[in-house]
């Protein structure tokens, strides 16, 4: 499962990051982001929305941990 | 209760109910006292505070606006109440510290921030519409670097008391605000010397930094979002902010269409598209508008509490070595067109192939 890490990151790159592997995601792949800001999370839940995916949030202390399916 | 209400924010109606608060706000400030077409205005309200704390000498422009400190505070409120506070920095501070700098250099040629962009269009001021202009030209080229990697790094956890430095410095603002220092500058002309009660702008800055926080209200980012990812969150929030702002303005009888001798603003058209193409360029190679940086550095945002630092330096610079733009004026019935004078155009540039360089050398590959 690929992780990606967009802690520290400004937006929008976070975005940036996460949109360039879900375009060229497998149907039954599951990727693993780790966020640190509110503003990531709800950001990357919206593109990956637009994109036909579903996003699962699990709060980590001051992180998220996020996991990104096909719809 | 917390769920739900980041929810409602972070939903479309959320970011509609932002924008018009906001804009609801700002347009009935000038009403209570500020400057018109002036409501809130961060690169003016920065501009007058560093005129206020002498950096520039300015007399027109010198006022402690309460709006700016209410910001970060509102901020730090939501960013605490909402379990957002982190403190966090170390990306390329220096370099944010210069587009901060150089951003307000922009915004004082145009004579107005993202924000002011607005609310001057709500008012009937036409030169926004070239401003506006400029402002999504400097993001499309930002977009286009962001497209080729631009990045200024990770910012990286630390202690938690320094992310409470900017609002503690804010505080310290607010405080002097309501003691009124003799040693504090204080205009009594021009904008300057137009404001709403202290106790009314506190209580607007922490209203809108506490809203603001919680939406990611963001002028530069909704164009920004618009063009490089096609989302339009951000920027249902800006519609909203213009129709209300729009709606009071229709209602209070306060709209006068045109391009000549709108309140505090010039219309030399080619020099208010260049302004706003800088500090268009500038907020989106750091990451937000002036109002966002004001709202992330109440999160504990050390990086944008760099940047609006730039941003106060870039003003008193703007003042002291006459960069900053004048507004359209009459002199004996006579038109005298407003904008940047020769050492102004040379800081907007300067400013621009700053920004570019820092665009182009500033990547990372992947």
């Amino acid at each position: 499962m690929p992780t990606i890490d967009v802690r520290g990151l400004a937006c929008p790159e976070p975005v940036l990051q996460v949109r360039r592997i879900l375009e060229n995601l497998e149907p039954e792949e599951v990727i693993e982001v780790l966020a640190d800001s509110g503003t990531a999370c709800e950001n990357i839940t919206r593109i990956a929305k637009t994109l036909g995916f579903t996003t699962e949030i699990q709060p980590a202390g001051e992180e998220y941990r996020m996991m990104i399916k096909k719809a | 209760m917390k769920v739900s209400i980041a929810g409602f924010f972070a939903s479309r109606r959320g970011i509609v109910f932002s924008g018009g608060i906001i804009g609801l706000l700002a347009g009935i400030l000038p009403i209570l006292g500020n400057p018109p077409n002036m409501g809130v205005c961060v690169a003016c309200f920065e501009r007058d505070i560093a005129g206020a704390l002498g950096l520039h000498r300015t007399e027109v422009v010198q006022y402690l606006r309460p709006e700016i400190p209410g910001f970060v505070l509102g901020a730090m409120a939501a960013a605490i109440f909402f379990g957002e506070f982190r403190a966090r920095g170390g990306s390329q501070p220096l370099v944010r510290f210069v587009l901060g700098g150089f951003s307000m250099i922009g915004a004082l040629t145009f004579l107005g921030c993202p924000w002011r962009a607005l609310l001057r269009l709500a008012g009937g001021d036409l030169n926004a519409v070239l401003g506006l202009v400029g402002l999504t030209a400097g993001i499309a080229a930002g977009c286009w670097f962001l497209k080729r990697g631009y990045t200024l790094g990770r910012s990286w956890k630390t202690p938690k008391a320094s992310g409470f430095l900017m609002p503690a410095l804010m505080l310290g603002l607010m405080f002097l605000v309501f003691i009124k220092p003799t040693f504090l500058f204080e205009s009594t002309k021009g904008p300057g010397a137009m404001h709403a009660s202290v106790w009314i702008s506190s209580a607007v800055g922490l209203l809108v930094g506490f809203v603001a926080q919680r939406s990611r209200f963001c002028t530069m980012g909704s164009i920004r979002d618009a063009v490089l990812l096609k989302d339009f969150h951000l920027l249902y929030g800006v519609g909203a902010m213009i129709v209300a702002t729009l709606s009071a303005n229709l209602a209070l009888g306060r709209i006068e269409p045109g391009f000549t001798l709108q309140p505090v603003a010039h219309s030399n058209h080619i020099w208010n598209f260049l302004g706003m193409v800088l500090a268009g360029l500038a907020f989106i190679l750091a990451g937000g508008c002036p109002g966002r940086q004001l709202f992330l550095s109440g999160e504990g945002d050390q990086d944008a509490a760099i940047f609006v630092m730039g941003m106060i330096t870039g003003a008193a610079f703007a003042h002291n070595f006459t960069l900053a733009a004048v507004p359209d004026s009459l002199s004996s019935g006579v038109l005298q067109t407003g904008g940047p004078g020769l050492f102004g155009q040379i800081g907007v540039i300067i400013g621009l192939v700053f920004c570019v360089m820092v665009g182009a050398t500033m990547r990372q590959r992947t």
